[in-house]
């Protein structure tokens, strides 16, 4: 843990924008660079070296910048106010998971942005997840790149909102995508590819968990997209658009413990070289297809889809 | 061995990071730069010049970071460890084939490696090398935002089982195909440019008995060298194997044929299959060419078939579901 030392900062200013309590006295937009120092202000001719004391020099509402490749943190980074951190363009903004996920949300009604940054895992550091939201929080993820983690590169738990966008997550020993108990999640663009498993929502409380994936493409592990719902009064429902789900061992599994809903459709869709087309199991679940999908080489398939039309 | 001095580093938090990530006291990111020295120690404040210092200097399950525009390596670079090899954004990370080989090699089994934005080209002058990457072990390799062209060779070969995922790329001006499978390997394509190679796009080919080799093309452009010279996807077996390629969202345009499929040899097992969905195929001599018993193009019926002078073989109608 690198300890602050705001106080015996050189800069006059910055102590004092430091001491006031008040969103106004920070700074809409902080800085960080490589050369920088946490002793700083934070702002653009001071900036600060490590995520920590730029979350805790912005104001509530403001960007933080990271302003040439590097590393910016050396623990769990906890971020508790709406923000959003990016790397400028051309550098490579490195945030890493170790001892942890490399980002945790755990507040509520949090507007948060991530752009242009690459999470990795600090290898046999006991990282865990990539990004972790437990907080009733919205979390936009663009731009980025979530690879290589010994878990799930996202997870989301509570009823967290998440938007995912022209990033990739590949490489991850769990799910690229997990949402639990009330998340929710949208996808676009986005290549989800060699992880263990794609993307679940699961509710095993009474809560609804819902996910869209548009215009991405899913590849390898033991499931494409998974829906399981494991309360009477747990919904689960999932939408699939134009996206590709192949090298998988289920592409399609939409799965009840017996009683609940679990809901997926799909259109415009190619699903191809996977073991089970599809998987339908359980009082309560079903898979739609629009009838404009594309299902070839994959082995076989287990329960029924549906088919609805086309409006 | 490289002798590291990380806890010399200026950086203390370099030195933090350093320490936690070893048994090996290996780096977890290690640094190439243009004016590096490969007796350095591969950190940030020491970078090293080419490639295979960097190797070894890196952890397995690390990073090598090209911090400016240069050419990072002499001779083919085999890569031994799960690693990621990446340019930083605004810098040209080039690596290039010659002597008689690929610029990269990949032979050993269950690594995972990426490469992003990195040019591969050849160099001119020098004795020529061969393809781009060359896979051929069981191993998963990621190639993002990168660029690989102008080689004598194939712009990406896989075979033994490898798996290759490319996404944002793009493979142009090669004599050979801009990517070839062979026997048991996989390729996911997704958001790509596959331009002017001689041999074509995508061409599967499975030649050993009870090898299947798939490839899926997504949201992909493939454009021939010029009308009638390569294909656009091809599904080949000549024995009793299967080669299957799955196009969707994509176009393939200006190749002698578009979509091939071809079965020969073996004791009716011969399997090779294309299909192809929500694309256009245009501006070819063969929309499709369909030969020999096993082979078929199936087609989902969404597909824009325009302006291309001929066809062979069949087109089979797949149900949409």
């Amino acid at each position: 843990m690198i300890r602050r030392t705001v106080l015996r900062s050189a800069f006059a200013l910055a102590a004092t924008l430091l001491l006031s309590a008040t969103a106004q006295a920070q700074l809409f937009r902080a800085y960080l660079a490589s050369d920088g120092n946490d002793a700083n202000a934070c702002t653009l001719a001071a900036p600060c070296r490590l995520l920590p004391a730029a979350l805790t020099a912005v104001a509530s509402g403001g960007e933080i910048w990271m302003l040439d490749s590097a590393n910016y943190n050396s623990a769990t980074v906890t971020i508790g106010k709406s923000v959003s951190i990016l790397a400028v363009p051309g550098a490579v903004g490195s945030v890493v998971a170790l001892g942890g996920p490399a980002i945790s949300i755990t507040a509520a009604g949090l507007t948060i942005a991530l752009r242009n940054l690459v999470i990795v895992p600090l290898p046999a550091s006991g990282a865990t997840f990539g990004v972790y939201m437990t907080g009733a929080s919205a979390l936009t993820i663009e731009g980025s790149l979530i690879a290589n983690l010994p878990s799930d590169g996202v997870r989301a738990a509570g009823t967290g909102k998440v938007e995912i966008a022209n990033t990739i997550i590949r490489n991850n020993a769990g799910y690229a995508v997990w949402l639990q108990n009330g998340a929710s999640a949208d996808i676009s663009g986005t290549k989800l590819l060699n992880n263990d498993n794609g993307v679940v929502t699961f509710s095993n409380t009474a809560t609804t968990t819902t996910a869209t994936v548009s215009d991405t493409i899913i590849s390898g592990g033991g499931t494409g997209i998974y829906l399981l719902t494991a309360n009477a009064d747990g919904v689960t429902r999932f939408f699939v658009t134009r996206c590709t789900i192949q090298n998988t061992n289920i592409a399609l599994d939409s799965q009840t413990t017996g009683a609940g809903t679990a809901l997926l459709a799909v259109s415009n869709s190619m699903i191809t070289n996977n073991n089970f087309a599809w998987s339908q199991s359980g009082t309560g679940s079903v898979i739609r297809t629009l009838g404009n999908n594309h299902l070839t080489d994959n082995t076989t398939n287990f329960g029924s889809l549906t088919l609805s039309p086309l409006q | 061995m490289i002798r590291r001095t990380v806890l010399g580093s200026a950086f203390a938090f370099a030195a933090t990071l350093l320490l936690s990530a070893t048994a090996q006291a290996q780096l977890f990111r290690a640094y190439l730069a243009s004016d590096g020295n490969d007796a350095n120690a591969c950190t940030l404040v020491a970078p090293c010049r080419l490639l295979p210092a960097a190797l070894t200097a890196v952890a397995d399950g690390g990073e090598i970071w090209m911090l400016d525009s240069a050419n990072y390596n002499t001779a083919t670079v085999t890569i031994g460890k799960s690693v990621s090899i990446l340019a930083v954004p605004g810098a040209v990370g080039s690596l290039v084939a010659l002597g008689g080989g690929p610029a990269l090699s990949i032979t050993a089994a269950s690594l995972k490696i990426a490469l992003r934005n990195v040019v591969i080209g050849p160099v001119i002058g020098a004795m020529p090398g061969t393809n781009g990457v060359e896979l051929v072990s069981a191993s998963n390799l990621s190639i993002e935002n990168s660029v690989i062209a102008n080689l004598p060779g194939h712009g990406a070969y896989v075979t033994g089982s490898g798996t290759l995922n490319m996404t944002d790329t793009v493979v142009r001006n090669n004599s050979g195909a801009a990517i070839r499978l062979q026997e048991t390997a996989r390729a996911i394509i997704a958001t790509s440019k596959l331009l002017g190679n001689i041999q074509g796009g995508v061409a599967v080919a499975c030649d050993v008995p009870a090898t299947i080799g798939q490839a899926s093309i997504s949201d992909s452009l493939i454009v021939g060298y010029s009308n009638g010279i390569g294909n656009g996807v091809v599904a080949s077996t000549s024995t009793d194997a299967t080669a299957r390629v799955s196009v969707s969202r994509s176009t393939i345009t200006r190749m002698s044929s578009a979509l091939r499929a071809s079965s020969s040899g073996g004791t009716g097992q011969s399997i090779s299959q294309v299909h192809v969905t929500g694309s256009s195929i245009v501006e070819n001599i063969n929309s499709y060419n369909q030969a020999g018993t096993g082979s078929a193009i199936y087609s989902l019926g969404n597909n824009l078939y325009s302006g291309n002078t001929t066809s062979a073989g069949s087109l089979t109608p797949m149900v949409p579901q």
